[in-house]
């Protein structure tokens, strides 16, 4: 069986080196023929993939242990959807996994009506196959998920314990996605340079594609977020690790490049920046993985290190020689059709959205790769406490609220001063009354009461825009509230669906506001029945519990929670030693609310149960920031949707169709 | 059985990409002009639609606002007075619309290329000879001056 899956990357190898090559050839020579039979490769490259993850979905669902990867991830007791989850849970299944994603990706390209792209789609093609046969050659040459054990076993060794969670099991799927999806806007910008056709349509063409791949890449942080605060027990869900970096990074270039693709779209500036910061969003995404796995960098969750990262390299500097050369070479139709006009305008915010994003990237990722330059500069590793990236993140983060909050309330073109006060000054003095109010209750730090002030600023510019709308639509139609807002939205779903999103990164900002300056840690120990005070929280040490089992030995403690004599509910921290890693690994216990979460964590517990330790975090706000996403989301579904103009164009498109196609011929 | 199927795997490959070369694919499969006319088609109905907006909202900014309204009131001007001439058949356009059509003027003094006399800024005529200083490129219509050889709006040889 495992043959079978290993023969189909190896004919999918053939299959893409063979598709990338002829589509060049066939749209240089324009010998159609020779595209068509590429198209056709890259959707037999499609099929074979897919057997290849068939074979090793039912060689996991099996428990063939006869397979390396197998004993690796599976055992016979651990629950099947783990046993799924184990295709991504290794080296060999996740470069499978995006392999797989990515080839679906090609298939969607290839298979699309033809309206927009014939003329840019063979390069398309051919970069994503060029793309697909770098990850064929690994899995076939390096990381071959069917290579058979050294050793024929009768058991596995297991999924790490750690990764033995929900959102472990959906995390690494949605981030995959997300790379996998960047790889056809870049895709696109190489073909834009060869072809020389850098006008609008191919932006418009690519913003669907954008859009998914950033929301999957923002989605799969805010999960990993998640998953920190769930599974690692330190009551934070983002220490600035290398491998947190390395999603972050690419995800802040493309939200730069979403940005940049609006101007260059709306007013044909800026065509060099979207094309830069494209690209260099596909080339984070790889340098990502070779962060991950090639050990070059130490992190707590480093899953893995081999020679692959290697290979990443070369592919990433040999990409991106190829497009910094087509880049200069067609500089000059780069150039923007209109230059920055006045200060005031959308155009300069967009502007400074560019520079602040790239810049914090370019921050994280100096930060992310400090410790092996410093190795190889002065021989020593040394890696960046998280204090510097949230002394050079911070103030870049509170820069971009700035920006966001006054760009909405701009015009395109020419703005002015006094144009921006008029629409900027009732959401500066609801952000300002929001700002006494705290300052009353009892908040004092001023870079606090700074960030407030700007989130407050940008949500009230964002809200504003709505009710300016809303108020438009109901002046010339008099509809009802309700009935003019989703007029609005559904005239321009782009516009209000980005501003959903707006707002969601101001949900998020509060609650990182909330959680990192007003977090409160305590440790406790407690006798059973004994009770102690933590802020207005009475916590009781009702009993333990212990059992053991094939996979471990589970210690876990039940705790009452009081508040103002009124019994909240139980919570269950457990403390676990897994036999296969040999470790104990801790399981929290949340009581979740939406202005404080309490969380426990089991530190100690006595054999016999009597006395227990547990370290007590009250994390405030933390859920804002997993509303905010939920929102995040929800804004870029109103985003992607097609909106009644395109449907307009879609339709004339139908009726036309045939008679454009018949008249153009030449 | 495995190598049955990895042998059915490769006919497979073979045959998706050999049958195009084989039995060939109708020509139009690379016509791009056409897909430029329907991204237009797009183009045009997405910005009329943000721009409704962005004006009801007041959020076009500066002159733009202006040059389109012109633009609007321009048009129908014009549709008044051609309706007008097929009512009376007489081709001569009223006052107010030869006033709202900019007229192209020179922008910089030359020397005219009939007479080879010197022409200021602002002349539309020779004030020698009378030759017109200003030309429309025969395929845009956009004026041009004497002495260009290529129109600055769409590049056509004059």
């Amino acid at each position: 069986m495992a043959e079978i899956g290993y023969w189909a990357l190896v004919l999918a190898l053939a299959g893409s080196i063979y598709a990338a090559a002829a589509v060049v050839l066939g749209a240089r020579r324009r010998y159609a023929e020779l595209v068509v039979s590429a198209r056709n490769a890259i959707l037999a490259v499609g099929g074979l993939v897919t057997v290849a993850a068939i074979v090793l979905f039912y060689l996991l669902l099996t428990r063939d242990f006869s397979i390396e990867y197998v004993y690796e991830h599976v055992t016979s007791y651990q629950p099947t959807l783990y046993n799924i989850s184990a295709f991504w849970a290794g080296l060999e299944g996740s470069q499978l996994l995006w392999l797989w994603l990515l080839s679906a990706c090609a298939v969607a390209v290839a298979l699309r009506r033809r309206d927009w792209d014939s003329g840019l789609r063979p390069y398309a093609l051919a970069v994503i196959a060029a793309t697909e046969a770098l990850f064929a050659a690994l899995l076939v040459f390096v990381t071959n998920p069917f290579a058979p054990a050294a050793v024929p076993q009768s058991e596995g060794f297991g999924l790490n314990p750690l990764l033995q969670n929900f959102f472990m099991v959906i995390h690494p799927p949605i981030v995959f996605v997300g790379y996998a999806g960047t790889t056809v806007p870049f895709a696109y910008a190489i073909a834009a340079l060869v072809t020389g056709r850098l006008d609008r349509a191919w932006v418009r063409g690519i913003r669907r594609w954008n859009l998914i791949s950033w929301i999957f890449l923002g989605a799969g942080i805010i999960l990993g977020g998640w998953w920190a605060y769930l599974e690692l027990g330190w009551g934070g869900y983002w220490g600035w690790d290398p491998v947190e970096n390395a999603v972050a990074i690419p995800w802040l270039l493309a939200t730069a490049g979403l940005h940049s693709a609006v101007v260059q779209e709306r007013r044909g500036m800026f065509k060099g920046w979207t094309i830069a910061l494209l690209a260099l969003t596909f080339e984070l995404c790889l340098l990502a993985t070779f962060i991950t796995r090639s050990g070059v960098i130490q992190s707590v969750h480093a899953f893995g290190q081999s020679a692959i990262g290697y290979y990443y390299l070369a592919f990433i500097i040999a990409s991106l020689a190829l497009t910094l050369g087509l880049i200069y070479r067609r500089r000059r139709q780069l150039q923007a059709e209109h230059e920055l006009e006045v200060a005031f305008s959308r155009e300069t915010g967009f502007y400074l959205i560019n520079l602040l994003f790239s810049g914090a990237a370019l921050a994280v990722l100096l930060g992310t790769f400090y410790s092996p330059l410093s190795e190889w500069v002065r021989g020593v590793p040394a890696a960046l406490e998280a204090t510097f990236y949230n002394r050079v993140f911070g103030p870049i983060a509170l820069a971009i609220l700035l920006v966001m909050g006054f760009c909405t309330a701009l015009g395109w073109r020419l703005g002015s001063a006094e144009k921006l006060w008029r629409v900027t000054r009732v959401p500066a003095a609801i952000a300002g009354g929001v700002v006494v109010v705290l300052a009353v209750v009892g908040v004092r730090e001023p870079i606090v009461l700074v960030a407030v002030f700007l989130a407050a600023f940008a949500g009230m510019t964002t809200l504003a825009e709505f009710y300016r709308g809303v108020a438009a639509r109901r002046r010339s139609t008099g509809e009802s509230v309700l009935r003019a807002l989703n007029g609005l939205i559904t005239i321009s779903r782009r516009r209000y669906g980005g501003y959903l999103v707006h707002l969601s990164v101001v949900l998020i900002a509060v609650g990182i506001i909330g959680s990192s300056f007003y977090k409160m840690e305590q440790q406790v120990v407690l006798e059973q029945g004994e009770s102690v005070t933590v802020e207005d929280y009475v916590l009781v040490y009702e009993g333990s519990d212990f059992q053991v089992s094939q996979e471990k030995q589970r210690s876990a403690a039940t705790v009452a929670v009081y508040r103002k004599d009124r019994l909240l509910g139980r919570l269950t921290p457990e403390s676990n030693f897994h036999w296969n890693i040999q470790q104990r690994v801790s399981e929290v216990s949340i009581r979740y609310g939406l202005m404080e979460d309490l969380y426990l964590v089991l530190a100690g517990l006595e054999e016999d149960g009597n006395l227990a330790v547990f370290q007590v975090f009250i994390n405030p706000l933390v859920n804002w920031i997993w509303l905010g996403g939920a929102l995040m989301l929800l804004g870029t579904v109103v985003a992607v949707w097609p909106s009644a103009a395109e449907r307009r164009a879609a339709e004339s498109r139908a009726r036309a169709g045939g008679r454009i196609r018949g008249e153009v011929q030449v | 059985m495995t190598a049955a199927l990895v042998v059915l795997m490769a006919l497979g490959l073979v045959a998706a990409v050999g049958y195009p070369l084989w039995r060939g694919v109708e020509k139009d499969a690379l016509s791009v002009l056409a897909d430029e006319l329907v991204v237009q088609d797009g183009v045009a109905y997405t910005d009329a639609d943000e721009l409704a907006l962005d004006r009801a909202l007041g959020r076009v900014g500066g002159d733009a606002e202006a040059v389109t309204m012109a633009d609007v009131d321009l048009e129908e001007e014009l549709e008044r007075w051609v309706a007008a001439m097929r009512r009376q058949r007489r081709p001569v356009p009223p006052a107010a619309v030869e006033a709202a059509v900019p007229q192209p003027v020179a922008t910089a003094a030359g020397t005219c290329l009939q007479c080879g006399r010197a022409y200021d800024a602002g002349d539309r005529f020779c004030a020698h000879c009378g030759a017109s200083l200003i030309q429309a490129c025969p395929n845009c219509g956009h004026a041009y001056e004497a002495g260009d050889l290529f129109c600055s709006k769409c590049g056509q040889k004059l």
